[in-house]
């Protein structure tokens, strides 16, 4: 009986750590990658400045592609290294809302991350979706790279923001 | 690597026995050994996690400074396997010449002894503790060049495969820091270098006729080039003992080439196949053999010997390929193409079905007046440009407040707003000439103009927009004055909307 309790115990902890290990933004990964917002609210229509951020969590210097073009998910993987995805308070996922002329990922976009390192931008939400409604929204954004660097995709915390 | 083992028919494009920085193998068996590459001397180096593969030039001798490049190939059954065995070998440290370096840093450059006639080689883990050693056989001290270089001392191979590593010879410094190249307007992979050459591979997206732009140490040179890709197919890549299928080459790029584009194909499985015409063949692609889009295909009868799969391989042979001399920047005329295209005036306003004017020489220079003035100057730039084409009777109503606007938060050259009479932003990447500031406006008029019909737009959807768009840069470059390299861009990104 006690045997058994050690089997299912094991195999507990092993799911449990398992499924840690996949959690995103849960800071075990070589690269964490994170979004924040300055405030909770905003008035529609105007700048919603998602800050989004990857850290270097491993104890070994990782190249990852600092350039962080936001781009419709729809576009080939050469001309975006970030999406987001942004649930409107109507239930609907936010519609991207620029065409972009951007070239493809290059080498000179990749940088070497020093162990606990970060590179950073602001990418202003209404400016590329269509936040259309007054209410809360919840958003998660997710990182890849096509080459040369981390590929990802990695997926970011999720943040609430309101618009009125 | 490894999955190209697995495919019946081998597409070696320029390496036979190394790939590339980037590329992917098992980890060899056994002690280092130098693999060669033209120009490039590959060291594997077995360790427990996977390969060390180690890039320098094949022509070091004593007292060169040499560059080169490391990559970390790491083994594993799932992906968290290769990606601990990546992480613990991006820690290895090799001791090469005077220096010390991590492979997480990729690059490396130090000097080779003056009086030594080998290159040691030493990998550590990071703890110190020493893995495994090898030399590299060096010649002797070559004399230095003797004068201040002319863009005309570089040599340039005037067909080089897209992705694939090639030389250029001249008075190089050895040293990568102070080179860079592009092509076709896209940053080179800089391999390895020494004072004699430098090896490096084009972008994999990069096709067709486009010029290399070189600064070495501060002296700037040009020259042109075609950047080609190569296709095997073949209907059954399986045979049973007697049976017979054909293998179709195609070559693409080859746009507007001036001397014969030498091309090697090679039965990798003499035992199994015969190739018609020969184990191994060498060809010379000849200006009149290339088709109008650029193209160059040849078929070759394979008969089964036993039953089993084939291997042949096809390269453009680098060691036969024709040079270009280099020339400053400032006087760099690239061959015209076959068949100039002729500037057609502006007879309409829609960007989407009329041809885009041409702009003068003094409409173009009073734009480039604002450009050479700096970033401060981009939104002056721009509506420079904006009011020399209202002159060609352009309009811009189909956009917010019926002008372009300049914002440097814009990513990459240019947005449109995805509405009737949305916003078009113009970037700070669409500022790096007159022409392809030009162009790039006109890429987002052409979404302007989409968007009129926004049904219409979203039937097209962002892959048919974007298609559309880069389609009409490149079938009106004559007149927006594109260079080669932006044009070989334009249709660079375009491949990636197909």
């Amino acid at each position: 009986m006690s045997a058994l309790r050690r089997v299912v115990g094991a195999t507990i902890v092993g799911a449990l750590l398992a499924a840690a290990l996949r959690a995103p933004g849960s800071g075990l990964e070589t690269v964490r990658f994170f979004i924040a917002l300055p405030v909770g609210t905003f008035e529609k229509d105007h700048a919603v400045p998602l800050r989004v951020s990857l850290t270097n969590t491993s104890p070994r210097s990782v190249r990852v592609n600092a350039r962080l073009a936001i781009n419709d998910r729809q576009e080939p993987k050469a001309f975006r290294e970030v999406t987001v995805t942004i649930r409107t308070p109507s239930g609907r996922t936010a519609e991207f809302r620029q065409d972009i002329k951007i070239r493809a990922a290059a080498v000179r976009d990749v940088v070497a991350l020093a162990p606990g390192r970060s590179i950073a931008k602001t990418i202003d939400l209404n400016r590329y979706y269509a936040l259309d409604e007054r209410g809360a929204y919840e958003a998660h954004a997710t990182y890849a790279s096509p080459a040369g660097a981390v590929p990802g995709p990695l997926v970011s915390n999720t943040v609430r923001f309101t618009l009125r | 690597m490894r999955r190209l083992a697995a495919l019946t028919i081998a597409f070696v494009v320029a390496i036979a026995l190394a790939g590339g920085p980037g590329a992917r193998r098992a980890a060899g068996q056994g002690g280092p050994r130098s693999e060669s590459a033209p120009g490039l001397r590959v060291t594997p180096l077995s360790v427990p996690e996977g390969t060390l593969r180690v890039f320098l030039p094949d022509d070091m001798a004593a007292g060169d400074t040499i560059s080169g490049t490391v990559v970390a190939e790491p083994v594993g059954n799932t992906d968290a396997e290769r990606n601990a065995n990546a992480s613990t070998l991006d820690g290895y440290v090799i001791d090469v010449g005077t220096k010390k370096v991590s492979v997480a840093q990729h690059a490396l450059t130090f000097i080779v002894p003056v009086a030594s006639a080998t290159a040691g080689l030493v990998i550590r883990r990071s703890n110190g503790r020493e893995v495994q050693r090898t030399s590299i056989p060096v010649r002797a001290q070559q004399p230095a060049f003797g004068r201040v270089p002319l863009p005309s001392d570089f040599r340039f191979p005037q067909i080089i495969t897209a992705g694939q590593p090639f030389p250029i010879n001249g008075p190089f410094g050895g040293d990568f820091a102070k080179s860079s190249l592009v092509i076709g307007g896209q940053p080179a992979s800089k391999i390895a270098e020494s004072p004699r050459t430098l090896i490096a591979a084009p972008a994999s997206n990069v096709r067709g006729p486009t010029s290399y732009q070189l600064n070495e140490n501060g002296v700037a040179v040009s020259a042109p080039c075609n950047v080609v890709s190569l296709k095997l197919t073949a209907p059954k890549t399986q045979l049973t003992r007697g049976e017979h299928t054909t293998v179709h080459v195609q070559v693409s790029g080859l746009d507007g080439i001036r001397e014969p584009a030498p091309l090697r194909i090679v039965n990798l499985t003499p035992g199994i196949v015969t190739l018609s015409g020969g184990p191994t063949q060498e060809l010379n692609v000849q200006p009149g053999d290339v088709r109008p889009d650029g193209t160059y295909g040849t078929d070759r009868d394979i008969t089964a010997l036993v039953a089993g799969s084939f291997s042949i391989s096809s390269k453009i042979d680098v060691q036969r390929v024709p040079f270009n001399n280099g020339t400053s920047v400032a006087t760099i005329s690239s061959p015209p193409p076959l068949t100039q295209a002729t500037a057609t005036p502006h007879a309409k306003k829609n960007p989407i079905t009329s041809d885009w004017p041409k702009l003068s020489a003094d409409d173009q220079k009073s734009v480039q007046a604002q450009l050479d003035k700096g970033a401060g100057s981009r939104a002056d730039a721009l509506a420079e440009l904006v009011k020399i084409m209202k002159k060609y009777c352009c309009n811009f109503d189909t956009m917010a407040n019926g002008a372009p606007v300049y914002d440097p938060k814009t990513e990459g050259e240019g947005e449109t707003d995805r509405k009737k009479g949305g916003q078009v932003s113009i970037g700070p990447d669409a500022f790096s000439s007159v022409a392809w500031l030009y162009s790039s406006l006109k890429h987002e008029m052409v979404h302007s103009q989409q968007w009129q019909d926004p049904d219409a737009a979203d039937k097209l959807g962002s892959n048919g927009r974007e298609k559309q768009a880069y389609q009409r840069e490149i079938d009106n470059a004559a007149n927006t004055g594109l260079s080669d390299a932006e044009k070989a861009e334009d249709k660079g990104r375009l491949e990636n909307y197909k």
